[in-house]
């Protein structure tokens, strides 16, 4: 019965001790935690809004910093290079039962944040028109430089107008300066209502979800590519789509982007060179100089070909309605919106015109109960197997006959004294 | 005080109580039982009793009694009044100088009276031997006079003897058998 209970109680000692080796553990994680950011911004590689809004709770306070408002976003995104939106939302909030919740996202003027009870949050707004970006392409640049475009330049004239042309170089300089002085302008732009993520967490479960509208609510939304003043759909966003981890990418109609630019640049090629040779006057010659014009500018624009690829394949990617789970489903983070425009075209672009954007980023937990610390319960004594060998049971009487004979001692003097006392008080009263 | 000392008799040499002589007006005790107090009329001895435990020592098992001389100790690993089986061994400190509450376990004679107070009634032993062992003597014998293989139960009260002026040399066993709690004992059962 006894060594029965010994060994409970040395196996609830043992558990106890594991119980606390394990707590620093739990003691270092909170209990609940989420983040909300409303919009990541970086201009040709400058952050210009970073702010994330945090919050956790350890089981008694919740911490979070003061990041709720961003600034105001028209004043941070300079020139036409902008994401324009009504208001930039983050809304984090961790609480002491284990759950916690986010929502971050851009909504029209006049949006805001709706929040359910302590459980959750999600974005309301009016019409937000995206403005995804407006760039001034140098196309000198872009083509590769002063350096490229009199080689192609040299290379087509060279052998076409060189008989009728004296100052061939004359002419070559000419055009590649009136082509770096125009620069060719795009702009991309849809309309959104809202652009949304919002998680949900406890200390089981984490769930997030994105949402994406346009502003009649359709589930597909144009985004138009503006090219050296015409306009064109790049591509129908289809927002859909079932959110999965890492998203799912939007696919550009690379050859509608191509032709665009081809076009583009060999409208303004051949307009600058009918300027550039609009004094020739020779009525003979005149005829010839139109046909000449007419077949030079497609071998220019073929031969740039290689570069106009490049800017097209990296004009814009986009990626949508990436919900990660992790943690074993216990944490969430969930993006609404991923923007990369002309993200591997840097070198070409003098770090102007880059806009790389997140917008709608939030995560939850994980999270976890809260538990009660368990009472540490002191190890029993083990005690060693057999019996006494050894009963210990004499004590030296040293301190104990000094304390009592010092006792009696006192025990004496006070005795003597009060009879002292007592003999001297009937001594004067005899008298 | 020391004079009242000196006039007050010593038991001395205890014979047995024939009013522990009767098994019938006995009972056994409901349940065993933690041993709460000690009471051995013919040496005077009345102390209360704390669980103690048995500790290892240079790889010696040692019983130390509680700190307090006054108090009794009983070895928790040993059987509790009122099994049927097992050895309940208690132990107290002789001091030397007197006061010790076991100092006069050695003037205990078989057939003297003892008793154990718990929760559930009084127990009561009678004395049936009292000797002496060397140190060694007790290492030897250890498991006989302490193991709980024994098939009835038996009371065993220890203390040290033998003073040398600088340590204590033996030790007084004193065994004692349950006779049981009293029929007319009105302690809870």
């Amino acid at each position: 019965m006894n060594r029965r209970v010994l060994r409970f109680g040395a196996i609830i000692g043992a558990a106890a001790v594991s119980a606390l080796a394990v707590s620093p553990v739990f003691a270092a994680a909170p209990v609940s935690q989420a983040d909300a950011q409303s919009l990541q911004l970086s201009l040709a590689g400058n952050s210009l809004v970073t702010q994330t809004k945090t919050a956790s709770n350890d089981g008694t306070t919740e911490t979070t910093n003061n990041a709720s408002t961003l600034p105001d976003l028209v004043s941070l995104i300079p020139g036409n290079n902008a994401i324009k939106a009504g208001v930039a939302i983050q809304s984090a909030k961790a609480n002491k039962d284990g759950t916690s919740y986010a929502c971050a996202g851009l909504a029209g003027t006049g949006g805001g944040l709706v929040t359910v009870g302590t459980e959750s949050c999600n974005l309301e707004g009016g019409p937000l028109t995206l403005d995804l970006g407006s760039l001034d392409l140098d196309l000198v640049n872009l083509l590769g430089g002063n350096g490229a475009i009199s080689t192609a330049l040299n290379g087509v004239l060279g052998s076409t107008l060189a008989p009728v042309l004296g100052g061939l170089q004359t002419v070559v300089s000419q055009l590649t300066g009136a082509l770096a002085s125009t620069p060719l302008n795009i702009g991309l732009s849809g309309g959104l209502s809202v652009i949304e993520a919002s998680c949900v967490a406890n200390p089981t479960k984490a769930t997030g979800t994105v949402n994406l509208l346009d502003t009649s609510g359709d589930k597909s939304i144009p985004i138009t590519l503006t090219l050296a003043g015409q306009k064109l759909t790049l591509l129908n966003l289809n927002v859909d789509v079932p959110a999965k981890p890492g998203g799912t990418d939007v696919l550009v109609n690379l050859n509608t982007v191509l032709d665009a630019l081809k076009d583009a640049l060999l409208t303004q090629i051949a307009t600058m060179l009918q300027g550039q040779l609009a004094g020739i006057t020779d009525g003979a010659l005149k005829p010839l100089l139109d046909t000449v014009i007419g077949t030079i500018v497609a071998p220019l624009v073929n031969a740039l070909e290689p570069l106009l690829v490049a800017v097209s394949d990296n004009l814009l990617k986009i990626t949508i309605n990436d919900v990660t789970p992790g943690d074993g489903g216990r944490s969430v983070k969930a993006t609404a919106l991923k923007v990369k425009v002309l993200g591997a075209a840097a070198p070409f672009l003098n770090g102007a015109g880059l806009v790389d954007a997140t917008v709608g980023k939030v995560s939850c937990g994980p999270n976890r109960a809260i538990v009660d610390t368990p009472t540490p319960t002191p190890t029993p004594t083990e005690e060693p197997p057999g019996t006494p060998t050894v009963v210990d049971s004499g004590v030296s009487g040293a301190d104990h006959t000094t304390r009592d004979v010092l006792m009696a001692t006192t025990a004496l003097v006070l005795l003597a004294g009060t009879a002292g006392l007592i003999g001297y008080r009937r001594m004067l009263l005899t008298k | 005080m020391v004079i009242a000392g000196f006039v007050i008799p010593s038991p001395g040499l205890s014979t047995p109580d024939p009013e522990y002589g009767d098994s019938s007006e006995y009972r056994p005790l409901a349940a065993p039982s933690n041993p709460e107090l000690l009471i051995v009329p013919a040496i005077k001895l009345r102390a209360p009793i704390i669980p103690i435990s048995m500790v290892l020592e240079g790889g010696v098992n040692v019983l130390h009694p509680p700190e307090d001389y006054r108090e009794v100790g009983w070895w928790k690993s040993s059987a509790k009044p009122g099994s049927p089986s097992g050895q309940t061994l208690l132990t107290g400190h002789t001091v030397h100088t007197g006061g010790g509450v076991m100092n006069k376990l050695g003037e205990l004679r078989p057939g003297a009276a003892v008793q154990i107070k718990t929760k559930r009634g009084t127990v009561e032993y009678l004395t049936t031997k009292v000797f002496v062992y060397t140190r060694a003597q007790l290492a030897k014998h250890s498991e006989e006079l302490f193991s709980q293989d024994r098939p009835d139960n038996r009371l065993v009260l220890v203390t040290c003897t033998g003073w040398t002026g600088s340590e204590y040399t033996s030790n007084i066993i004193v065994f004692a058998t349950p006779l049981g709690v009293r029929k007319n004992d009105d302690e809870p059962r």
